[in-house]
């Protein structure tokens, strides 16, 4: 049961009712599910949050000085 | 006019040129193609200056062009490069946590983290988008369509020809080894090991 409610946590939003009430009691039970559990909200929550943050996060890099120069120059020539 | 915004294609590499590499380099992952998508999108902006209603900021409008020409990519690619979506590549890195009856053998690593509070966290988000450049490029590709572009799942599956069997399993695989590597690297375990 355990194997199976980790692969199943993986197709949230598409599975039916009785699966779900069959899976919610297994993980009231099952520490190590809801901890598996946990650790995927967590992923979800920084993805999101990644997604929101990336373009003011400097340490993702930037575009190179002579990139900027080429792309001023071809907005100046159009 | 008052209160609508003004565009100024002199400043634009300046202004956003920078956030939106950052953008980009979040969902293709190649400097090069980041850079190539970023300025096709400046000149399609300039094309289009004249349909700037100003309804928007210039920044907003600017990265709705922007997400544009990164789908233009998406398109691009797999036109060019066939991707062989085969699930038993990239394996589930979590395949040995269980035993042959399908339980598991030790406890999940307790992160120690809230969930909602992990957002304030730029370190994790650090770790999170270097972990990300581990990934294959196709996990890579199905995961940014699913979780930071919010696609959904029919819209991957016609666009990508894959079954939504073979999403599921490539998702959870991706899901899995992003999982395992931010618990590799996390600030709490470097401290305890």
């Amino acid at each position: 049961m355990h194997r199976y409610v980790q692969a199943t946590i993986r197709r949230y939003g598409s599975i039916s009712g009785l699966k779900w009430l069959k899976i919610g009691f297994h993980l009231a039970l099952c520490e190590h599910c809801r901890e598996y559990k946990t650790q995927l909200k967590t992923l979800r929550h920084l993805t999101q949050s990644l997604e929101k943050e990336a373009p003011d996060m400097e340490t993702q890099g930037s575009l190179k000085t002579d990139s900027k120069e080429r792309m001023k120059q071809l907005l100046k020539q159009k | 006019m008052m209160g609508e915004e003004q565009i100024d294609s002199d400043q634009w590499v300046d202004r956003y040129g920078d956030a939106m590499f950052r953008f980009t380099l979040l969902r293709v992952k190649d400097e090069n193609y980041a850079e190539e998508i970023v300025q096709n999108a400046f000149l399609a902006a300039l094309k289009a200056k004249e349909s700037f209603a100003g309804k928007s900021t210039e920044k907003t409008w600017l990265f709705g062009i922007l997400k544009l020409k990164i789908f233009d990519h998406y398109r691009e690619m797999k036109k060019n490069q066939k991707y062989d979506f085969n699930v038993d590549d990239d394996r589930d890195p979590c395949e040995a946590d269980f035993n042959g009856k399908g339980h598991w053998l030790a406890l999940p690593f307790n992160w120690g983290i809230n969930p909602e509070k992990s957002i304030e966290n730029k370190q994790l988000l650090q770790i999170l988008s270097s972990c990300m450049d581990t990934l294959s490029d196709k996990l890579r590709r199905l995961f940014v369509l699913r979780e930071i572009e919010r696609q959904d799942s029919e819209m991957i599956c016609s666009e990508l020809e894959i079954t939504p069997n073979n999403l599921f399993v490539m998702l959870h695989r991706a899901r899995n080894q992003l999982k395992k590597c931010l618990e590799e690297h996390l600030p709490e375990r470097k401290q305890n090991a």
